[in-house]
Parts: C-alpha cells; structure tokens; sequence
C-alpha cells in the first residue's frame, strides 16, 4: 500500500557530482601514476593536479552545503559517518602527497596512496548509506566508484602527462573492469524500488552515454589504434565517467515509496500540502 | 510516576547518545495514530506550522490523500505522515557532524549550531522527514509580517530541520505531567487533533494510553521491512 510515491531527490545536485567525479578522478589519477611510474618515478605536477582535483571537489560540494562555513564540523564524526570518512581520508590524501611532494619517502608515498583509495571507496560508501534511496543503497555502488575513479584517473592521466603509452593496458582492462562491474549493478534482481529507480539507467540514452561512449568506443580505439588514438579514448573514458556518476546521482537519485506493505494498490488523489525535503525560509 | 520523573529527567539532559535507553529508564515516546478516525482536516499540519513557526513551503507534519483498493472496491485514505522518530535511525549515523541525534527517550532531533546542512541525513530518511531550509523567505514580499518577524527562527536557516515530537513541551512540562494525556506536555499535532486520531506516549509503558492501543497487535508501520523500528504506528482497520 503505498502511500508516498517515489520521487527524485533534488538536495545533491550537479555540485555534488562534481565532488564525486573530480574526487574520484583525482585519487584515481594519483593511484594510477603512481603504479604506472614504478612507485618511486611519481611526476610532481601528477600529484599537484591530483590534490587540486581532490580540494576542488571539495570545494565544489562546499558551496552546495547550507552553512558552509561550518565545514570543519564534517570532521566529528569518523566513527559513524562515510561522509566524516571522506574529508578525513581526502585531507590526509591531500596533506600526506603534499609532505610526500616536498620530502620524498617511501612510507609517505604508501600512505598517500592507501588514503587516495579510501577516499574513492568512501565516496562510494556515502552513496551506498543512504537507505532512502534505492538506487544508492547497493553493494556493487562502492565498488563501481572504484573502478570508475581509476579508470577516469588513469584516461586523465594520459591527457596529462604523456603516459599513454604506459597506461593503454591498465586502461583497457580498468574499461572491461568498469563495465563488468555496472552492467552487473544494473542486472541485479534487486527490489521494484530499485529496478523502477534504476530504469533510466538502462534507457537507450543511458545505455548509449555511458556504455557505448564511455567504454566501447574507447575500447575500440584502444583496440584498433593502440596509443595512436589515446586522447580519444581519455575524453570518451572521462566523458563515460561522468556520465555515470551524474546519472546515477541526478536521474537514479529517487526516494524509495513509501508503502505500509506490499499488495494493495492505492493511488495519491492529491497533494493537500507539498512535503519537499528542501524548503526556502 | 517515579519512572516518569527519571523519563522527563532524561530528557532535560538531552543526551547525544542514543538509541539504547539506560538500564533503570525505559522510556521511549511513540505515537499511534488512528487511519480510522483520520478525517483528513490538516488540523495537524496547521497547528504544526504554527506551533513551530515554520516558513512558507514547509511541513513537517502533513496529511497524504490517498485512495485505497481497486474500483468498484476502492475507499479514501489519510494519512497523517512526520517524522518516525526511529529506535533504529538511519539519519543519525550518517551526519558527519553529529547535529543528528538521538535522545534517550527515543526523540531524534537536530542541534542547528553543529549542522553543516549537508543533506546526508534527508536522503538517509526513506520517510522523506528531513527538509533543509535554505534562505530566508516570507509569505509575503516586503519582508516578514510582525508575527513572522517574532517568531523566524536565524538558527533554522542553512540546516536540516524536522519534527521534534514537540520535545519542547516535553522539556518544558510541569513535574508530574503526562506527555500524551496533558495537552500542555503533548506534541501539538496531537493535542490538536479534532478527530482524536492521534495519540502520544511511552511505548515502554504498557498503562499509557498508545501502548493499550497497540495491544490487539493490529497496528502496522511504515518501510518496516527497512528494520528502522519507527515510532509511529498506524492503526488501519
């Protein structure tokens, strides 16, 4: 019987997809170049760019916050929130490479690269705790931001730094990895919240986007044209990320209904009072 | 009674931690609210508004109209919706900030001063109870009328807000005073009620008035397959 159909989310908007992608895409290029260059040979403007793309992000998903300036209050709660989780693993990313940058050493280098990744599984895991939203709450959504920012990581990479070359394997196999992991988010018999959430995902467009743009046709250039074609295949591989995350955050991003329990059929005749969840007072 | 006073006691602290009472003071405030006896007036969602001073497009109370069944079969339905006050909150864990809380008498509640209005709580409700108030706005243009300008609350601005079960009134009753049956004590949605479909008390009190509604085991909850444990139970035939 359900009472509130589901309805899009509207608190976490493009903003927020900003975060997630330039944070993802950050962490995963420095994760990326850091294997690709043999640990030890890391480019300095790979880790400045990485730690601009990070603070960025932040930077962008700030503004969208209501109070803003009460940001470092994010930080009190590492024992409970992902979102806490984030800024604490993206901070110590950002400081940590940053010592790293100026004193080289191997511990500082490890550690850098450990925060990189947890701060691209926290990014996902913000998602995966938000039990209001079907779409979100999956266990495959961590994992797919994984993979999502290592692959954006690396096709940024080659646009940057000439690495092409080196990451045409890496990039390939992180593509297959990609689309393994998003097609078996995507077929999952999960409930009727989740498929009805999720149907926008598998529409021609999304499908087209984000599969065939995103993944396809770089694989495909990879596959023909080895590195020859490799700034094709960073801008379809990053436009493919985006893509991905803004879908999942802004077209799947809906309520589940809210129903009393399954069975009964029962339909809104109207909307006496409104009940946004973002109100202007 | 003694138990009632260790409960209001309680409350007063306003503890940040929450979720699982302390082992002498079971107490955990609970509506139940009667579908039967819902007649859809929104009495509710006006003395709310009201009582909270909430901005234009705001409710933390309202009343869905539905319908029931299938035609010839088919029978109207309101339903009074707020927050659950879960015993098992999502939105509580997740705020980065710990302005989400829950009280130990089972109240959760946001401290707008640690609030970053984030709005990780709002999509972690699946009751959609959370709403954030962006910037100021008044019913009318020129600025706030006299009433709106006592009463605007600075503090709600930015941040998530949601219904507190009135946990003012709780605070603010006399010693002695029974939430749910003193109309000073009682959330206002309740007290307000024409209809008498709404009822507050101790869910761990089995002589308060909701507890001996919710005897015959009839009532049900919304997304209890979710495992959130709400507090607000609805009685539909």
């Amino acid at each position: 019987m359900i009472i509130l159909p589901a309805e899009r989310q509207k608190l976490w908007g493009p903003l927020a997809v900003a975060n997630f992608v330039l944070g993802g895409m950050g962490a995963g290029a420095y994760v990326m170049a850091t294997f690709l260059s043999g640990f030890f040979r890391l480019p300095r403007l790979i880790i400045v760019v990485s730690i601009l793309l990070v603070v960025l992000g932040f930077l962008c998903v700030s503004v969208e916050a209501g109070r803003p300036f009460r940001g470092p209050n994010v930080l009190r709660k590492i024992g409970s929130s992902w979102m806490s989780r984030e800024l604490w693993a993206g901070g110590a990313f950002v400081g940590l490479a940053l010592v790293d940058m100026v004193a080289p050493a191997f511990w500082l280098r490890l550690l850098s690269l450990v925060a990189a990744l947890l701060f691209i599984l926290c990014q996902g895991l913000i998602l995966f705790d938000a039990r209001g939203i079907p779409a979100w709450n999956h266990p495959l959504v961590p994992v797919l931001f994984l993979t999502s920012g290592l692959l954006t990581g690396a096709a940024f990479l080659a646009m940057i730094d000439g690495m092409a070359g080196r990451s045409a394997l890496p990039t390939a196999g992180l593509i297959g990895l990609n689309v393994f992991v998003w097609v078996g988010y995507l077929i999952q018999p999960r409930d009727r919240a989740f498929r009805d959430a999720t149907r926008p995902l598998r529409g021609g467009m999304a499908l087209a986007g984000i599969l065939g743009l995103g993944h396809v046709v770089p694989l495909a250039v990879l596959a023909v044209g080895g590195s020859a074609g490799s700034l094709l295949v960073s801008v379809f591989a990053l436009l493919g990320g985006i893509l991905l995350k803004a879908s999942l955050v802004l077209r799947a991003g809906q309520f589940r209904p809210v129903a009393f329990a399954a069975g009964q059929s029962t339909r809104v005749l109207g909307a006496p009072v409104a009940a946004p969840n973002e109100g202007r007072n | 009674m003694a138990r009632l006073e260790r409960g209001a006691r309680e409350t007063r602290r306003g503890t940040e931690k929450g979720g699982v009472p302390p082992s002498e003071v079971r107490m955990r405030w609970g509506m139940v609210i009667d579908l039967r006896k819902c007649v859809g007036c929104q009495t509710c969602t006006i003395a709310c508004k009201q009582e909270h001073a909430l901005p234009p497009e705001l409710f933390w109370r309202y009343v869905v109209d539905t319908e029931v069944g299938e035609y010839p079969d088919v029978k109207r339905l309101f339903v009074p919706m707020g927050c659950m006050h879960c015993a098992n909150p999502p939105c509580v864990p997740v705020c980065p900030t710990g302005a989400s809380q829950q009280r130990q008498d089972g109240i959760v509640w946001v401290q707008y001063d640690l609030c970053v209005g984030c709005g990780y709580c709002a999509v972690a409700c699946p009751y959609r109870a959370r709403h954030l108030i962006h910037d100021e706005q008044w019913y009318f243009p020129g600025g706030p009328t006299p009433s709106e300008a006592r009463t605007a609350d600075p503090e709600r601005r930015g941040v998530m807000t949601k219904c507190t079960f009135c946990m003012h009134r709780i605070d603010a009753a006399d010693p002695g005073a029974r939430p749910g049956v003193d109309p000073a004590a009682t959330p206002v949605c309740a007290g307000s009620c024409i209809a008498n479909a709404i009822h507050f008390g101790d869910l761990d009190d089995p002589l308060s008035p909701v507890s001996r509604l919710l005897k015959d085991g009839k009532a049900v909850r919304l997304l209890e397959e979710l495992d959130t444990d709400p507090s607000v139970y609805y009685i539909l035939e």
